[in-house]
């Protein structure tokens, strides 16, 4: 591996001449780094870009995180691996980190690694404007979990003061008024995947939620009010969309697959 | 909930006899209950999630309630006597005018209501006028057999 020093600042990085790498996604763990780098199992990321390495005198030089670089890549052929000197204030990224291993709870989830390769796998073939897509979410959450507990912890915290104060009402403009359910209208996006648990769980007034969050209503005019069937006609919508992502997913990989 | 917390409350209820007639459910309200329909929910709400007669203004006024409950045959009424050959029913609104809550009467003369998400109750009319519901404003009667 060669070693050089190049401004981590950049959110594009050249490798040599002409070849425009985006770094796509870095990971701590070497056991990513295989996953995610190995040609047979994710072609886009058969380039590991580079290393981050810590600095001396600090202390000694070794690995600290691993970029991951969007390229075609030609099998069989050697890459040289550049080594970026970095200072511990420099260790933040431009690049989006799709490694779990920065997420310690989900390190032994059986899923993790499947995860983060789909994940990464995704990602690895965003457009420019997809990944400031990416990116915006990605900091939105981390925005999100700087300002509260996660956001399941605080929907579930949202969620039980506001049952606790509408019980006794009737009127559905201030049920959903409530200040706790518009912050969680507030979550977006973030919320759903809650609120379509807790409709399974105990239908409630979710729907002026969903609504505001999707801008969809998947409810016919007939069933307006109808408790069971509008829980039955949201939670079949978010199933097709959960199928339609998968199979959006799938048809990505295959696109790409070798 | 059990008496003592729905007295705790529904200060009202304290001097008055009522009982807990249903288990708690979300999935039909007072105004709901009121109409007699204990599968959907009633109310003009803003986002179009709640069923609301077809016709009436979609609007939390009292005389767009009033207009609801006319669709089945309701007309205003000036008091809550129990009449027999009719039902009534009433229509409570906080002090400004807007409607909060409705109950229905039940033969003999008492009254049963929706509490929100949790029980129905039989009570005295007054014993659920409160800061959060306000008072009974508007009653309403229908002949309890129109065809005779």
């Amino acid at each position: 591996m060669s070693t050089q020093a190049i401004p981590l600042s950049k959110s594009r990085w050249r490798m040599e001449e002409d070849q425009e790498v985006i770094p796509t996604a870095t990971t701590v763990s070497y056991e990513d780094l295989v996953l995610f780098s190995h040609p047979a199992l994710n072609p886009a990321y058969t380039l590991v870009f580079g290393v981050i390495a810590s600095s001396p005198p600090l202390e000694a030089k070794r690995p600290v995180k691993y970029v991951l670089g969007q390229r075609t890549s030609i099998p069989g052929a050697q890459y040289s691996v550049p080594w970026f000197d970095a200072g511990s204030e420099q260790f933040e990224l431009p690049a989006t980190i799709v490694s779990l291993s920065d997420w310690p709870e989900m390190r032994e989830h059986p899923e993790r690694l499947k995860a983060a390769f789909n994940l990464a796998g995704l990602i690895a073939h965003f457009d420019q404007g997809q990944m400031a897509d990416w990116a915006a979410f990605v900091d939105s959450f981390c925005f999100f979990i700087g300002l509260h507990a996660t956001p399941l912890e605080r929907f579930r915290e949202l969620a039980k003061a506001w049952k606790t104060d509408v019980r006794f009402l009737s009127d559905t403009n201030e049920i959903c008024s409530h200040p706790a359910y518009q912050e969680i209208v507030g979550m977006g996006i973030l919320a759903l995947p809650f609120i379509f648990a807790e409709l399974e769980r105990e239908p409630d007034n979710w729907f002026w939620a969903l609504k505001a969050i999707t801008g969809r209503d998947p409810v016919p005019e007939n069933q307006r009010g109808n408790l069971e069937l509008m829980t039955k006609a949201w939670l079949g919508w978010a199933e097709g969309r959960r199928k339609q992502l998968g199979a959006d997913w799938q048809r990505v990989f295959l696109r790409f697959a070798p | 909930m059990d008496k003592v917390e729905l007295k705790l409350c529904f200060p009202g209820l304290a001097g008055c006899r009522f009982e807990i007639t249903s288990a708690r459910t979300r999935f039909y309200n007072c105004i709901a209950w009121a109409a007699g329909e204990t599968h959907r929910r009633w109310w003009p709400d803003k986002m179009n999630v709640d069923y609301w007669p077809e016709g009436v203004p979609r609007e939390a006024t009292l005389e767009a309630f009033i207009a609801a409950y006319a669709t089945l045959g309701y007309e205003a009424c000036d008091n809550g006597n129990y009449e027999s050959g009719f039902e009534k029913i009433v229509i409570f609104t906080k002090p400004a005018g807007t409607p909060t809550h409705a109950a229905r009467q039940l033969p003999g003369g008492n009254w049963t209501s929706k509490l929100g998400d949790e029980e129905d109750i039989e009570h005295e009319l007054r014993g659920i006028e409160c800061l959060r519901y306000g008072y009974a404003r508007q009653f309403m009667k229908r002949p309890t057999n129109p065809g005779q």
